[in-house]
């Protein structure tokens, strides 16, 4: 089943925000206007709205107030992906050029920084001071995150309380705005929003871990990308955590490095792959779903719930 | 007295947005940004004439410098010879410093301004993107885009505060110091986007020597036209020689401080 058959019946609320979306990047700057097209037009899995319109259906939907906000998630989602790919050196995302590879560096942070802007323009139509609180600080802890995530680099004396601390700042937190926020948006009750906070942050979790494992099990074609690259770009993450609880893996993880050969890779993959340190990551990733869904038990019985859930099961057994 | 009370509430700005910029590891790998103590004098300049200093207009300052300083790190990313790491932070310290700005403006919170500052932050990327692509017809309306780039968030918060009449001095200035800046970079041997835009696209037949002859005599014009503008605002002597001697004397070096000590 297609995520996106899910939440079939917010479609035609999708393609508010889709049209919303063309009109934030409509620049009179044409140049800017096409990098941000190159990038929306690639698609993607709209996610962060998506959340955004599920939780505001919790309390007293209005798609015309709810859909700044979730213009505005995305918009920053997008921002992000722009600059990351120029912090990676990326080519290709979405099955597409990149903007730094189709343009150039200079291009695709103009771009970054415009559409960072234009989230905040749409964000600004929310009054609620506690809305803008609870994104900024996202926002700033998102940044931390990534720092940390350079800083932490082949730092293998690194505790699973710094990669858990990482991908909360990197991942979750964003789910879990988007999800408070629609509730703010929706004027929900302080109960729900903090509720569909933590049903985010749960989510994100889980998300990032099954990424995180998918990073292993999954071939080059599903990837886009080499697998086992994070390792190979020093990025430990829970996988890696597990399997260096075995000496000897432990012993052959501790020697990766950024020239580490291909074949060496390869050889280390397939012995992470084969050893529990999956299952182990699968357990955690679960147990992190089964967080998420208990938030929704005090949710009142609705169809968004029902897709929430839906979404939040979606994920923990996602495959690519 | 005013002098002292005016350098106090200089240190405490200082020392504010030092704390926001201060990121320990940023700080060893690519070192902390400097304030920019020109920026930072302009906004500055009409609470040293209202004579009040209260700690939200310290955070409409520092939010302004930061914004700035986010905008300005972005530019060093496509510069060359640095190393991927210190690229891939220096994207991170950009995006850091605005999320800081949004951050300090919804403590306070002030909606509008947030508003108002991200319109210019949109504007000042579309204007960047038209002058690094040649899109600009003539030199005026070249001047004219790298004068909003310079100035369009201390204008935005100027008209968010009233300090309209500010305006027009802070463009210029700004102008001055960007244009001054670019020369720098030329004599220096680097790469300058006004001396290339002139050399390529409004100036038919040039020599280096004609380029820099015809910036000059801008910045020639805009010091005039400031001074101008300076009398108009009929700035009391104690307030100019903060800022505005600094500015037209090129000595950009010297911070404000040397300026009341001297």
């Amino acid at each position: 089943m297609k995520l996106t058959m899910l939440y079939s019946f917010l479609k035609s609320d999708i393609e508010v925000i889709e049209e919303e979306l063309n009109q934030a990047i409509d620049s009179d700057t044409s140049l800017l206007k096409d990098a941000s097209l190159h990038l929306l037009e690639a698609g993607g899995k709209r996610i962060r709205p998506v959340f955004v319109l599920l939780s505001a259906k919790i309390g007293n939907y209005d798609i015309h107030k709810v859909k700044n906000v979730a213009v505005a998630l995305e918009l920053i989602h997008m921002a992000s992906l722009v600059h990351d790919d120029v912090i990676d050196n990326s080519d290709m995302r979405r099955g597409r050029k990149t903007i730094q590879a189709e343009w150039d560096n200079q291009v695709a942070m103009y771009t970054g920084d415009y559409m960072f802007a234009r989230a905040l323009n749409y964000m600004t139509s929310l009054r609620d001071p506690e809305a803008h609180k609870i994104l900024s600080n996202a926002i700033v802890e998102l940044c931390l995150g990534e720092i940390a995530q350079i800083e932490d680099k082949y730092r293998f004396d690194q505790n699973l309380r710094d990669y858990f601390r990482r991908i909360k700042r990197k991942t979750a937190l964003l789910i879990a705005v988007s999800c408070q926020l629609g509730a703010v948006a929706g004027e929900t009750d302080k109960e729900s929003q903090k509720r569909l906070f933590w049903f985010g942050y749960y989510v994100g979790m889980a998300y990032q871990i099954t990424d995180d494992i998918l990073d292993f099990t999954s071939t080059e074609e599903e990837l886009g990308k080499p697998a086992g690259g994070d390792l190979l770009q020093g990025n430990i993450t829970l996988p890696v955590f597990f399997a260096m609880e075995d000496d000897i893996l432990r012993r052959k993880v501790l020697r990766v490095h950024e020239e580490t050969s291909p074949n060496e890779m390869k050889e280390l993959i397939e012995l992470i792959k084969t050893s529990d340190a999956i299952t182990q990551s699968a357990e955690v990733s679960q147990r992190y779903l089964k967080k998420a869904l208990k938030q929704l038990d005090g949710l009142p019985a609705s169809r968004a719930k029902k897709s929430l859930r839906d979404i939040a099961l979606f994920i923990g057994k996602r495959k690519y | 007295m005013i002098i002292e009370r005016r350098k106090h509430w200089i240190e405490e700005t200082v020392q504010h947005i030092a704390k926001q910029l201060h990121h320990p590891y940023l700080h060893k790998t690519i070192g902390t940004p400097e304030i920019d103590m020109d920026r930072l004098s302009l906004l500055m300049l009409p609470f040293f004439l209202k004579k009040t200093y209260t700690s939200r207009d310290q955070s409409y300052v520092s939010t302004a410098i930061l914004i700035q300083q986010a905008l300005d790190t972005h530019e060093k990313v496509s510069a060359e010879n640095s190393s991927l790491k210190s690229r891939q932070l220096t994207v991170l310290a950009g995006d850091y410093y605005s999320g800081l700005y949004y951050k300090i403006l919804s403590g306070i919170p002030d909606i509008e301004l947030i508003r108002k500052i991200a319109y210019s932050i949109q504007e000042i990327n579309e204007y960047k993107i038209e002058i690094t692509s040649n899109r600009c017809n003539s030199i005026e309306q070249f001047l004219e885009r790298l004068a909003d780039i310079e100035s369009s968030i201390i204008t935005g918060v100027f008209e968010h505060l009233s300090f309209t009449e500010m305006i027009p001095l802070a463009k210029k200035l700004l102008l001055i110091k960007r244009l001054q800046k670019e020369e720098e970079l030329y004599v220096n041997g680097k790469h300058s986007i006004v001396f290339s835009s002139f050399e390529n696209s409004f100036i038919g037949e040039h020599t280096s020597v004609s380029v820099m002859k015809t910036i000059e005599k801008i910045i020639q014009q805009l010091k005039k036209e400031a001074e101008e503008l300076i009398v108009q605002l009929k700035l009391p002597d104690d307030v100019k020689i903060l800022l505005i001697f600094e500015q037209l004397s090129s000595r950009y070096e010297h911070s404000i401080f040397y300026a009341e000590e001297g």
